[in-house]
């Protein structure tokens, strides 16, 4: 590991945050408030830190796999540490750990939340606040190999590294930085979209561009204590079921149908999995809920449509406390948390291309056992899964359910309730935002203590970068020359 | 017309055979000498000893008036390089056999141009293109269709099964319109008369319009069996192609296949069908995979006897229809009365296709008929024709032949002898080997 190599890209890395904190500054400025000097001191201290560390690490040589896996995690780390900054000269937390996990929180799109209290906060913190869930959606280092060019195969890796997805993302053009540059400008122009839907639907301005950043990046942080619940339209709750899917689908699949004049959406197993997914839950949420509550239906397809695509893509929004609802619709919506969106889109969680490749997996092994003598591979598409994959996928899954069992009991150590401890992990690792009980809809994670905070801050890194890329760093064999 | 036939081996041999009967000049080219001798000993062609992409062994077989050169050795880069150099040279024709479908699927209408090859044909196609023919018409021995699909011929047998009216033909009373051209009674083809009648044991020869076709079939008591369940013994290319096709017919395919790698490549590009490793003649492995519940055994491997040996097996195990590929023709005739329902050779395939694109202009298309010794051809009638306007009784029609179809305007029309034939029409006639000239004589 060379690690002059893996600081200087991390350097750079800070100047891009800093320099995007100069938007929450510019609310502030707009709006007279008494945090812009707080805002100012994070943004220089991080641009400063950036600059030595550029300055100090100089390196022309090129990334190689180890080093790409190392600046993706420390990247986000570092991220989230200097980008936890604003939080604490404003004075919104004391603690670092509040403000670490509120910020890791909304790089990762989780969207927990510490503060209780949404309506007090600072223009300009808010918006920080859901601009760290727009910049980590797309992948801040996504962000970081669009913007700097000369990343030589390096981008690769750290593109491969940090795509929800993993290895199930494919570049869409020959050249990384043209294939993050689409991507990104896919993203930015669906904001766009939703915020101008949202400015339709009677919201002001820096709600519609705060929730757009909530929704694209399927991340979950609101304005408003009520959640989306404090919008009772619904037209911004129909349009914000829309968007979430939209950003829960794989975005090259856009640049293909625009660009290729192709019917890429109806040939892509993975969508139409994940369609499926989204329409037999709701409908499945809408009898169990139709049948217990005194709603109506359009409200009853409304709330069950908006809780499981919100679920389902791990965004987090609410609009009702489903902590009231039947047990089967609960228990769908846990089960949507692990599902979460397609690969290579913003969503969390175990992805539908991955559970695609694990459902046609087990009927090839059932088939077998029939045929013993049958060659056959698994096919995506029409084209074959490589072994190789295949495997990954399988063990990807028993990673993500051992982590999950084992920050379950972390957890539970702590002193949480076996839901809590449950559901928090669940809506940490999967990115999700809510669980049940305190820690649902209409609660917040203030309560655990500090030590769990870490562990949940943790969770949300191994969610985001989908375990392997954090876990290598564990090896020892990494750190070696 | 002079031709140039490029490589000696089964194929060459046949298409030298053929050209050489209808009364054309035939030149083989190949380089093993010992081939040549076989050729020189059996058929009336001159052959010259040398790489057919030379120059200098092109001229000596007097390429510069030759009017067609097939290349037709087991090397398609040869194939390919010999056309390109002939037709530098000025042979007004080239067709080229090129089995790797890399070099053909390129793009259609640019590729062979660019190339400079008239015809590219691909024997493990062809056969592939005419077993699932077969497959679709399971109860016949022979489908062939005419006039863009719109005319169908079946071969079938009428055996003790087909309740068949002792009648004359003339007084067959169905009410789709059809026509018997030929009768193949023990060994011997007849072509009917109005009096003559359909006895057990025949095979008959019935041209029909393809969406008649079925009611025709119900009318002579033949049912049709509907193909679900098709069992490929070997994997190599006609396999492999055959099972492309019978997918996109959505009909359920197995291919048995020996080699682990291929099997893996089968497994990798064909999309519905199960792939099974092991070797056919293994009875055991023929039980576990149920081949006696399939509707279709098709045997494909380069081994004939083991074909013969692993289609037997299939038929006792209670598979409705088997197919075998066998390579040497000599065993045909015997391979069909052993009880195997049908039998393909892709040299016979590749040469009859061969022969139609040699006869081509007037004629769209030659189908050789393998058990009856006759073809089938289709053609436009030209603006010299003499008969127009007259009815069919009544020009002296060549016997040994017999107009089976007629298409005018998009219509299609079963002849009667009152019918009269115009230019402009396409005609289909069934023709015996020795009246094949004076049938096109008829027609210019």
């Amino acid at each position: 590991m060379r690690l002059t190599l893996v600081f200087s890209s991390i350097g750079r890395l800070l100047i891009i945050i800093g320099g995007c904190m100069l938007f929450p500054l510019l609310w502030s400025l707009y709006y007279q408030e008494s945090h812009v000097l707080a805002i100012i001191c994070a943004m220089l201290i991080t641009l400063l830190a950036g600059s030595i560390m550029t300055f100090l690490f100089k390196s022309k040589e090129t990334i190689r796999q180890r080093e790409g896996f190392a600046i993706v995690t420390l990247g986000w780390i570092f991220a989230s540490a200097f980008g936890s900054l604003p939080y604490l000269f404003s004075g919104t937390f004391t603690s670092f750990t509040d403000a670490f996990f509120e910020t890791m929180s909304g790089f990762t799109t989780t969207g927990a939340s510490i503060i209780t209290d949404f309506e007090t906060l600072s223009y300009g913190i808010m918006f920080w606040r859901c601009m760290t869930h727009w910049l980590g959606g797309m992948g801040i280092i996504l962000l970081f190999v669009a913007l700097l060019s000369q990343m030589g195969g390096g981008g690769l890796q750290m593109f491969k590294a940090e795509a929800p997805g993993g290895n199930l993302a494919e570049k869409i053009k020959p050249r990384i930085q043209e294939s993050a540059k689409i991507l990104w400008i896919t993203y930015v122009l669906l904001s766009g979209i939703l915020t101008v839907l949202l400015l339709c639907g009677g919201m002001n301005f820096f709600d519609a561009l705060c929730h757009a950043f909530g929704t694209m990046a399927t991340g979950g942080f609101s304005t408003k204590n009520l959640n989306i619940g404090y919008y009772e339209s619904p037209y911004i709750q129909w349009v914000l079921i829309i968007f979430m899917f939209i950003a829960g689908t794989n975005l090259a699949l856009y640049y293909q149908a625009i660009m290729k004049r192709n019917n890429s959406f109806w040939q892509n197993e993975e969508f139409r999995l994940y369609l499926l997914i989204a329409l037999s839950s709701v409908a499945l949420i809408f009898f169990n809920l139709i049948l217990s509550k005194p709603w109506g239906v359009e409200v009853t397809a409304r709330t069950a449509a908006f809780q499981a695509i919100s679920m389902l893509t791990t965004t987090g929004f609410a609009t009702a406390d489903y902590n009231q609802w039947p047990v089967f619709s609960q228990i769908l919506l846990i089960l949507l948390m692990f599902v979460g969106g397609c690969s290579g889109s913003t969503g969390g969680s175990i992805k539908v291309g991955r559970l695609l490749i694990l459902m046609k997996h087990t009927a090839v092994e059932i088939f077998r056992l029939i045929h013993p003598r049958s060659v056959k591979f698994i096919k995506i598409d029409n084209k074959t899964v490589p072994e190789s994959i295949v495997i990954n996928v399988l063990q990807f899954f028993f990673l993500y359910i051992m982590v999950f069992f084992m920050g379950t009991a972390m957890m539970g150590a702590l002193g949480l309730s076996i839901i809590e401890a449950m559901t928090s992990v669940i809506a940490s690792l999967c990115n999700v935002g809510f669980g049940l009980g305190d820690v649902g809809p209409t609660g917040s994670f203030a309560f655990i203590p500090p030590a769990g905070k870490w562990v949940l801050s943790f969770l949300m890194l191994l969610g985001r970068l989908e375990i392997y890329t954090v876990l290598v760093l564990f090896l020892p064999d990494v750190w070696k020359k | 017309m002079k031709a140039i036939i490029i490589g000696a081996g089964k194929v060459g041999f046949s298409i030298a055979q053929m050209l050489s009967f209808e009364g054309h000049d035939v030149v083989v080219i190949d380089r093993s000498t010992e081939r040549l001798k076989t050729i020189d000993e059996h058929l009336d062609v001159q052959v010259v000893s040398g790489n057919g992409a030379s120059v200098s062994v092109l001229k000596e077989a007097g390429v510069t008036e030759a009017d067609l050169l097939a290349a037709v050795t087991e090397l398609d880069e040869l194939n390919i390089v010999s056309c390109i150099v002939a037709r530098s040279l000025g042979v007004k024709r080239t067709i080229a056999r090129v089995r790797n479908p890399e070099y053909v699927d390129l793009d259609k209408n640019t590729s062979k141009e660019a190339l400079g090859i008239d015809l590219i044909i691909n024997p493990e196609r062809v056969t592939a293109m005419e077993i699932a023919k077969l497959a679709t018409n399971a109860e016949a021995q022979v489908v062939e269709f005419f006039a863009n699909g719109k005319i169908q011929l079946l071969e079938f047998e009428i055996t003790s099964q087909n309740p068949i009216p002792d009648k004359e033909l003339k007084d067959l009373n169905c009410p789709y319109p059809f026509l018997i051209v030929a009768i193949l009674r023990n060994g011997k083809v007849i072509i009917p008369k109005g009096n003559d009648k359909i006895k057990f044991g025949d095979m008959i020869f019935i041209l029909a319009q393809t969406k008649d076709m079925k009611d025709v079939e119900r009318f002579f008591g033949q049912r049709r069996i509907k193909l679900e369940n098709v069992v490929i013994l070997g994997g190599g290319r006609i396999g492999y192609y055959l099972a492309q096709q019978l997918e996109l017919r959505h009909i359920n395919v197995k291919i048995i296949e020996k080699n682990l790698t291929r099997c893996q490549f089968l497994a990798d590009n064909l999309n519905r069908t199960l792939v099974i490793n092991g070797d056919g003649a293994d009875l055991q492995l023929l039980e576990d995979e149920n081949v006696g519940a399939t509707d279709l055994f098709v045997a494909l491997t380069g081994d004939d006897k083991l074909n013969i040996l692993v289609s037997l097996l299939a038929k006792h195990l209670g598979t409705k229809k088997t197919i075998a590929q066998i390579r040497r023709s000599d065993y045909n005739p015997l391979v069909e009365k052993v009880g195997i329902d049908r039998v393909v050779s892709p040299r016979k395939l590749t040469a009859g296709a061969i022969l139609a694109f040699v006869r081509k202009g007037k004629i769209i298309s030659v189908t050789l008929l393998d058990d009856a010794g006759a073809e089938i051809s289709e053609l436009i009638v030209p603006e010299t024709y003499r008969h127009s306007g007259k009815a069919l009784k009544d020009v002296d029609f060549p016997s040994g032949a017999i107009v089976g179809g007629l298409m005018r305007e998009n219509k299609v029309i079963v002849p009667r002898g009152h019918d009269i034939i115009i230019p402009g029409d396409r005609v289909i006639v069934f023709t015996l080997p020795n009246s094949t000239q004076k049938v096109q004589r008829f027609f210019s």
